[in-house]
């Protein structure tokens, strides 16, 4: 005799068998429909009669049950981005202002070091390097950038460098007429516009020096001179041993065979003076010596003895005539 | 044959399992009609059948990444929609239309005028032409306990009668509709002039 539960399924139960079926609890119920399920799904009925259009018209509501609960995703998914939009927006297009903003301030935000005549000026740089300036003299460089990729500076007159080890970020030099980049060295460079030459003396380490007009590099070894001409960016190294180039620094203007009217200019630039010479000096007159470059009366008395020579001075002007 | 039809599943299987929509169409194809006819016969009406079919397959594309390899797209249905059958047969059971249901189809089976046989789906069909016959209210109350389950209380609640009103304005359609349903010629009479 086929149980209750098949018989629900096959629809032959009686009214008395379903008031049965019903007495049962929701567990007892399920397992035994279940085993009736099961059996029946087993048996293989040919269900090969049922018309396409009925599988067919549930396969679409399927269909779009599934791509609707894709586009659930994605509707929500593209709310989040759109209120992200709303709020970035606005965001994104201050910090580009602001970063414009700041970063043109940072283009044109630099730092300028200059001394005037007679002055001179010891700064460090953010890296650690040690920059003397000698008078007449103007860096520059600026702080947002210098430091990040490498160190970059703009230079004209006469200062020695002591540049921080850094392999990472190259010391860059931009001057009139030339480039010199530098690991980590100490050196004194002299480009002034005034002048012939622009001279780079390097005491140690090694620079690598680059005339723009030539476009021609040359690396330089320690206690070499080099000689740039700035009218044709011409280039010569020589060796030099002695203490020239940082005699500034120890307050020292040195001479050897130099012509009296090199002489006269160097005082001027030094002390910010005007030198009117009184009497025909003679173009053969030179002079071999060392002046201070801080006591311009001892400066003077050194002409005067050496050359026998007056000098008279009133405010800021300087008559040398020849002693009575 | 048959080796080739297992391995082909197998195939569908571990594709499906990599969300191939293709597959996914192949076992529906496959396997729809069988699983239709057979919610069909449990569930005993057209609307849960394919709502049922329509929602185990949707819970196999949903679980597609989860299924085992070794498993068949049979056992798989069979376990997917026993939960949804067995809800349905619950309530089928305990529902008092499908008492009316099985006691009008004993009466047809000891009834030599007809045929035998009247499916639970035509006899809802049956009981909601017949129904259009009754007062309106009789009709609604009828609706709302018999075909929707509700309680007298949620139906007195619901039309803005007292639960007394409810039950005498029930019993009275049931009658009516027993007369009505319980005359076969009759019937076959309502059947006529309700059907488009």
């Amino acid at each position: 005799m086929k149980n209750l539960y098949s018989k629900y399924i096959n629809n032959q139960l009686t009214v008395a068998e379903l008031e049965e079926l019903r007495k049962d609890n929701p567990q007892k119920f399920s397992s035994e429909m279940e085993e009736a399920l099961n059996e029946e799904w087993n048996a293989d009925e040919d269900y090969s009669q049922i018309p396409d259009d009925v599988v067919a018209g549930i396969k679409s509501r399927l269909d779009k049950a599934i791509d609707k609960k894709r586009r659930v995703i994605v509707p929500l998914y593209y709310k989040v981005l759109g209120w992200a939009a709303v709020i970035l927006l606005p965001l994104f297009i201050l910090s580009t202002l602001y970063i414009y903003k700041e970063h043109t301030q940072a283009v044109s935000e630099e730092m300028v070091v200059a001394t005037a005549t007679g002055e001179k000026a010891t700064i460090t740089l953010p890296d650690g390097t040690l920059v003397t300036l000698n008078s007449n003299s103007r860096l520059s460089y600026t702080p947002k950038v210098y430091n990040k990729d490498n160190r970059q500076i703009s230079f004209s007159g006469e200062a020695y460098f002591n540049v921080a080890k850094d392999k990472e970020r190259p010391f860059m030099i931009d001057a009139r007429g030339l480039k010199v980049q530098v690991l980590g060295t100490k050196f004194n460079l002299l480009v002034r516009k005034e002048d012939k030459n622009a001279e780079l003396f390097l005491e140690s380490g090694k620079v690598l020096f680059t005339s723009l007009l030539k476009r021609e590099s040359v690396v330089l070894s320690p206690n070499q001179k080099l000689t740039m001409n700035q009218m044709t960016g011409e280039m010569s190294v020589m060796k030099e041993t002695d203490n020239m180039a940082s005699a500034w620094r120890r307050n020292e203007m040195i001479f050897r065979n130099a012509p009296f009217e090199s002489v006269v200019k160097a005082i001027e630039n030094v002390y910010g003076v005007r030198i009117r010479m009184e009497y025909k000096s003679d173009s053969m007159d030179v002079f071999t010596g060392t002046l201070v470059t801080n006591d311009l009366n001892s400066v003077l008395e050194v002409i005067e003895t050496t050359n026998n020579l007056k000098a008279t001075k009133t405010n800021n002007i300087i008559s040398i005539g020849k002693a009575k | 044959m048959i080796n080739a039809k297992i391995k082909s599943e197998a195939e569908l299987i571990s594709e499906l399992k990599l969300g191939s929509r293709d597959a996914f169409n192949k076992i529906y194809a496959m396997y729809s009609k069988r699983l239709y006819g057979y919610c069909l016969k449990i569930s005993k009406n057209r609307e849960d059948a394919e709502e049922i079919v329509q929602d185990v397959f949707l819970r196999l594309w949903n679980m597609k990444e989860d299924i085992r390899q070794e498993e068949t797209v049979r056992s798989l249905l069979f376990i997917i929609s026993k939960n949804y059958l067995l809800k349905s047969c619950y309530n089928q059971v305990h529902s008092q239309i499908f008492e009316d249901y099985v006691d009008y189809e004993e009466k047809l089976r000891n009834d030599d005028r007809a045929d035998s046989k009247i499916e639970y789906e035509d006899f809802l069909k049956m009981i909601r032409q017949a129904m259009q016959t009754l007062p309106e209210t009789q009709k609604k109350v009828i609706e709302l306990t018999r075909l929707k389950q509700y309680s007298v209380q949620e139906v007195a609640e619901q039309l803005s009668l007292s639960e007394q009103t409810v039950r005498n304005q029930l019993s009275l359609g049931l009658k009516a509709l027993r007369t009505l349903i319980g005359d076969i010629p009759l019937l076959l009479l309502l059947l006529v002039k309700y059907l488009p």
